[in-house]
């Protein structure tokens, strides 16, 4: 009965010259997809710290056998745009050597890994012979076996003060354990059940990868399988360029600062030039400070990410971020700065203080290349501590150990929209989640007494920043150890296109029986005894546009809503509310508003621009408090 | 006398009932009647020919309590918290749902800021009252809700998990001051720690309170001022059922109350024929819903989210949706390359061949101009064969592709997304697609069935007789079932099985006065008891069965190798040498009902009868395919595709390379055929 239709034609997709299936292309582009989907639950519902299990703060990526990345889903920000670095490493130590079974993993960060606490597994995958792909996870560990209980310590001064050094090694070899080695790595850690469990966590999800990526590449044969490969990288490929010609070409400058270097030296300069030429950016951070004498300094792989991530969100969010897109952005550090540290300085916090410096330094120049495309700043992390102790609730006496995200602060608002609330860091851009307090409560002997968001803490503009929140911690069982790994106490979060800067923020522990409050710079080490009270307060995001440009009604929203106070409506926005009514008062918010503009407003694309400008320790600090930089 | 199903959806209200005494059964379906929804219960009754006296159950599934959450159309409610917690239900998680999109907006918290009230008592986490309460304090607050003339609040302490005399005392005090103000407890509500899902679900429970007491008041005397005398129940998000008494206690157990009765159609075709394991799909208009049923019963989830960060944390059947359905809009992204949603026409200007000025191509415009939809929407409307191809032309302009081959490739996007996403149910349940058969349902569902199963290797699928009306048949199959859980938090090694013991014995006569509330008898009644467990040190749960009877030190073994075997069929791992621990018990009560009687066995004899012709187009051939009158088909007809098999809501589409059969109750078992 059948009778012939029209013969189907075959679409030249892509600019390698290979015919492909546009409908093909879909299915294959949405498998991978899901694959990396399946990858990270795989390793969320089955990790057993809080920082990968509940926090999320790990990733899940797909490459193929040059390691050009193929798919990420839904990651941390700062892992995804420099895994393929790390990978190429393995790939090049290895070569020659890799076999189907085998599971390579690094933490080395001088191998191309981001810092000492992202573990990184791999396994390569063969299909008819052939290496085809790799799966591959980092996650960040909750130990690495440091003279101090954090997989971030502050005050490492070199590579063997961090802890166990792992340079890609074959943990698995032709699909068989080698369990000398997993022996020793464990012997060298703390909560090792934990991090066996997290371990456990990892493989799984590689091994959920190379099942799916097997069973795709039978769908379709290997030939077929690196002919749409290729075509997913032209196709994001196409689309990024074309993206970035829409940008004017130029070289734009950024600078910013990070508050301290861990070791007493304060506000260390980064400095970006974003070059645009027709489809490429490339960032250069050249003239930045030299490298500092403790652990903030970034890794190779993290300056990497740093550089991009800003391109990766200025972009049309739905254009595949993969190695087609990732070729249009090239970054580049002088060797011994503090953006590209050299053997044997501590890299430890690079993922936290110098990537989010790195990246606000590009932020800021981006500001002036495509305005409406970039956000205020968004907040450090001088609030984020690791806390650990001896739990002594139960007969018997156990180490605790907690990184406690709760504090976080909060995203920069952009042209259009308010700063989403708690962003936490510009390296994971929101991708990280806060503890429960009931489980936080019930795990480690701790009370939370506050966690609640802080008004005026953001920065103002015609959208808002979004706000930051105070946290309130007690210890509950003898004294607890807070270390301080974060920045940004000093140094807030930017205003742009006229939007102020946020608060700034910090922390500080207070006496119960004398009040005197010791203040933490956003770095070190500090001692919260049992009648002393940890107090955080997280900065908002900042600002973008005229603050006096914004509509009064939604001003009073955010009065009514305890965002903002009335005083700062009034001072800020110029907006006048009748505290017996609470409604805005026309007449007098037009009078207050052209008064305040005909007195000047900032004609800067971004704000601050001189290092320090936090005023918050300022107008926290009481007569008699204390204020410690870098303790250790 | 009869037992009607309804199920009333955001475009239409379906109804399916049977007759007791002589097994008729007949469907119906009329337009969902927006300004009071309990008149298009009555007129769904008049089109089916029932009088409301002739009535003996009435289970009712609607989509109104869900409809209220999302475009937040409650009266305003009140929480009142812990101090130093009022931004709990604000702050979530903090996690951003994508990560490099620099203008999205969180949802709207369900709690104005101004309306979240704090007081000063505080548990600690050991039950220790570290500040009292103040009974001044309270009054004020109660005082000042009452002022504002709000009319539901949400009563939530930090710890109240462990001891709820906090919040009871805050409800007394309330109700002294504000006898008509609804109250939610979050100790009542959810009986487990994690406090964003606890005040999540108290706050949904309190913004429901009002709206569901309206809504079943009207229904029900709509319905008794019409001679029904009846019993009324509603469908429940765990697949159960419950009086309406109890539902209007308890709304947010009702949120996927529409969808459950499809789980329910899906739960009650694993009982009845050999398949026992069955992913459960549902296509219609705008949406495509996924679940699973595992040896007879549909999967729970406990985390559930409304919305972005919205969880509501009770058992709820694990209900996954996306924007996939008829009005799906086809589009080319910057790269050049086609996509299919989750943009949607809607019924409102629709698929551009309802002629109602929609020019977007969609999946429905696709099957069309493949000649696989009937012309006239089974006798609705009269479509338009130019506009959709106007449509389809339109895009396939921008590929270079020809129209035919452009419509092809929409519902091969299409089924792709859809069947990623039960693949994506099924990691996410640790289950294996190669056990079991997919079932569909909904309007467009069975058009698309055999595409999605070759897209997931899944060879059968079963079209059940109603599928057209699958929530509503679902509806009279359903048992009462009640969710009951206590929180008990200890290491298995260390268990106090003399409290556990208790703890399972108070839940299980509550949850069997629950059902006698419902006209159980104890002979009906069936207690089936499980644990949320995990290693030590582990910190998501997984749902354990627990036996029946006495449990004693000596029985731990048994508890820790369910759990082992519980978290390898969710997880694909186990750790046998690691400490397990429980963090929560539970238990889940249900009373047997009444269940349609299995009829017709297939005849092998039986042939097809009259059938009509059309033309089709499949893998680039056009086809001259059979129609075949569903409702005239006998048991045991088997059809080879390509054909059309045409029920009275749906229509099934067998492409090449595939069979059906009509099995017992007249369900189509479909199977796709080894092509290389």
């Amino acid at each position: 009965m059948a009778k012939p239709g029209p013969k189907p034609r075959k679409s030249a997709a892509g600019k390698s010259g290979n015919s492909l299936d546009p409908i093909t292309f879909s299915v294959i582009l949405n498998r991978f997809n899901t694959i990396a989907d399946e990858m990270t639950l795989t390793m969320e519902k089955t990790a057993w710290t809080s920082i990968i299990a509940l926090a999320r703060d790990f990733s899940c990526a797909i490459y193929d056998a040059k390691a050009r990345q193929i798919c990420m889903m839904d990651a941390l920000p700062v892992h995804t745009n420099s895994m393929h670095v790390v990978l190429r490493e393995i790939a090049r130590v290895f070569e020659g050597n890799i076999h189907d079974g085998d599971v390579i993993v690094c933490n080395h960060a001088y191998s191309g890994n981001t810092h000492v606490g992202d573990f990184v597994t791999a396994c390569p995958i063969f299909h008819d012979g052939k290496h085809m792909f790799w799966s591959m996870t980092k996650g960040h560990q909750l130990d690495c076996g440091a003279f101090i209980p954090t997989s971030t310590p502050a005050a490492a001064q070199n590579v063997w003060q961090e802890g166990l050094q792992l340079p890609p090694i074959k943990f698995y070899e032709k699909g068989k354990r080698r369990e000398d080695v997993v022996r020793m790595y464990l012997a060298n850690m703390r909560w090792q059940e934990w991090l066996y469990g997290d371990f456990m966590a990892q493989l799984g999800s590689i091994w959920t990868g190379r099942r799916r990526l097997v069973e795709l590449a039978e769908t379709y044969g290997n030939d077929e399988m690196e002919k749409y490969v290729e075509g997913i990288f032209d196709y994001a490929d196409m689309r990024m360029a074309s993206e970035i010609r829409t940008m004017p070409d130029g070289d734009y400058d950024g600078v910013s600062w990070l508050d301290t270097d861990g070791q007493g030296g304060t506000n260390i300069e980064v400095r970006a030039r974003v070059s645009i030429r027709d489809d490429k950016v490339h960032i250069n951070f050249a003239g930045s400070a030299p490298q500092t004498p403790g652990a903030n300094n970034s890794s190779f792989g993290v300056m990497q990410a740093a550089a991009g991530i800003p391109i990766m969100c200025a972009i049309d969010p739905s254009i595949p971020h993969n190695d087609g897109c990732l070729r249009h952005i090239s970054a580049e550090a002088p060797e011994g700065s503090v953006c590209n540290a050299q053997y044997p300085a501590s890299t430890a916090l690079a993922t936290i203080g110098p990537d989010d410096t790195m990246q606000d330094a590009v932020w800021k120049a981006l500001a002036k290349a495509v305005p409406e495309r970039v956000i205020g700043g968004n907040g450090r992390i001088p609030n984020v501590p690791f806390f650990s102790g001896t739990d002594s609730r139960e007969a018997e006496d156990r180490e605790w150990g907690c990184m406690f995200f709760n504090g976080a602060t909060a995203g920069g608002a952009s042209s259009s929209t308010d700063g989403w609330p708690l962003i936490m860091t510009s390296a994971g851009m929101g991708g990280l989640k806060i503890l429960s307090v009931e489980m936080s409560e019930m795990l480690y002997p701790m009370r939370i007494d506050r966690q609640e968001i802080n008004t005026d803490s953001m920065g103002h503009g015609k959208y808002h920043g979004g706000p930051g929140v105070n946290i309130q911690i007690s210890p509950t069982s003898g004294a607890m150890e807070c270390n301080l790994f974060g920045d940004g106490q000093l140094n807030p979060p930017f205003g742009v296109m006229g939007g102020t800067q946020g608060m700034g923020g910090g922390s500080y522990k207070e006496s119960l029986t004398t009040g005197k409050r010791t203040y933490c710079s956003s770095k070190g080490r500090i001692i919260i005894a049992e009648d002393e009270v940890w107090v955080g307060e997280s900065s908002g995001g900042g600002g973008y546009g005229i603050a006096l440009s914004r509509d009064p009604e939604l001003v009073l929203g955010s009065v009514l809503e305890g965002l903002l106070s009335v005083a700062c409506a009034k001072r800020v926005y110029g907006v006048v509310i009748d505290a017996a009514t609470m409604t805005v008062d026309p007449k007098k918010t037009k009078a207050l508003r052209k008064k305040l503009r005909a007195a000047g407003v900032s004609r800067h694309v971004t704000v601050p621009n001189v290092p320090g400008a936090a005023d918050w320790a300022q107008r926290r600090l009481r007569p008699g408090d204390e204020f410690l930089i870098d303790p250790q | 006398m009869w037992h009607v199903g309804i199920d009333v959806g955001g475009t239409f209200t379906d109804l399916f009932a049977l007759n007791g005494e002589t097994e008729e059964t007949v469907s119906a379906k009329v337009l969902t009647t927006a300004e009071d929804r309990s008149i298009g219960v009555l007129e769904a009754l008049d089109s089916a020919n029932i009088r409301p006296a002739d009535i003996r159950v009435l289970v009712h599934g609607t989509t109104t309590a869900t409809n209220a959450l999302v475009e937040r159309s409650y009266p305003p409610i009140a929480m009142i918290t812990t101090e130093g917690f009022r931004d709990v239900i604000e702050i979530g998680r903090q996690r951003r749902q994508h990560l490099f999109d620099l203008r999205q907006k969180r949802p709207e918290p369900m709690v104005a800021r101004r309306l979240r009230f704090t007081l000063a008592c505080r548990l600690a986490a050991s039950g220790e009252d570290i500040r009292p309460f103040d009974a001044e304090e309270a009054a004020g607050a109660a005082r000042r809700i009452k002022q504002l003339g709000i009319e539901s609040a949400a009563i939530c302490f930090i710890n109240s998990y462990l001891d709820s005399s906090h919040e009871t005392q805050m409800r007394d005090i309330l109700r002294a001051h504000h006898p008509d103000c609804h109250i939610a407890l979050s100790c009542e509500t959810v009986k487990k720690f994690r406090e964003h899902g606890r005040f999540s679900t108290t706050v949904i429970r309190a913004a429901l309170l009002p709206v569901m007491t309206r809504y079943f008041s009207r229904l029900r005397d709509g319905l008794k001022s019409n001679g029904f005398a009846g019993s009324l129940l509603a469908i429940k998000s765990n697949g159960g059922m419950m009086g309406v008494d109890l539902a209007i206690e308890r709304p947010e157990e009702l949120v996927e109350s529409g969808p459950a009765g499809g789980v329910a159609y899906a739960r009650y075709l694993s009982q009845t024929t050999e398949f026992s394991n069955i992913i459960h799909t549902d296509m219609g208009g705008t949406t495509f819903d996924a679940s699973i049923v595992d040896q007879g019963e549909g999967l729970i989830t406990h985390d559930y989210q409304l919305e972005w960060e919205i969880p509501i944390s009770i058992p709820m059947l694990d209900i996954r949706s996306v924007g996939a359905g008829g009005g799906s809009i086809a589009w080319i992204d910057s790269g050049g390359s086609l996509r299919v949603g989750p943009q949607s026409a809607g019924s409102d200007p629709g698929p551009a061949c309802y002629g109602l000025g929609g020019e977007a191509a969609t999946v429905t415009d696709a099957n069309f101009v493949l000649g696989r939809l009937d012309g006239t929407l089974g006798g609705k409307m009269t479509l338009d064969a130019e506009a959709s191809m106007r449509a389809v032309t339109n895009i396939g302009e921008q590929l270079g592709l020809a129209p035919l081959e452009t419509a092809e490739a929409i519902i091969l996007i299409t089924c792709e997304s859809m069947a990623q996403a039960i693949k994506l149910l099924l990691t996410d349940r640790g289950r294996d697609p190669r056990d079991f058969v997919l079932a569909s349902s909904g309007g467009a569902g069975p058009m698309h069935a055999c595409f999605i199963a070759r897209a997931m290797s899944i060879p059968r699928i079963i079209v059940p007789s109603h599928a057209g009306v699958a929530s509503a048949c679902g509806a009279i199959s359903m048992d009462i079932r009640h969710d009951l859980e206590a929180f008990y938090y200890a290491p298995l090694t260390d268990a106090d099985f003399a409290h556990l013991n208790r703890l399972y014995a108070g839940l299980e006569s509550e949850g069997r006065n629950l059902l006698s509330l419902d006209g159980i008898g104890e002979d009906k009644m069936t207690v089936v008891r499980h644990a949320q467990m995990r290693y030590v040190g582990q910190l998501w749960e997984v749902l354990t069965p627990i036996r029946d009877g006495e449990l004693s030190a000596a029985g731990a073994q048994e508890i820790a190798d369910a759990f082992h075997a519980a978290h390898d069929a969710e997880h694909g791992v186990k750790s046998p040498t690691f400490p397990v621990e429980l963090v929560s018990i539970g238990l889940t009560a249900s009373g047997e009902f009444m269940r349609p009687a299995s009829s017709a066995a297939p005849d092998s004899a039986a042939k097809a009868g009259e059938t009509s012709t059309r033309s089709v187009y499949f893998s680039g051939l056009w086809h001259e395919i059979d129609i075949h009158a569903g409702e005239e088909l006998q048991a045991g007809v088997t059809i080879t595709g390509p054909a059309i098999i045409d029920y009275q809501h749906s229509e099934t589409v067998l492409p090449p390379a595939t069979h059906a059969t009509i099995g017992a109750d007249r369900n189509l078992i479909i199977t796709l055929d080894e092509t290389d």
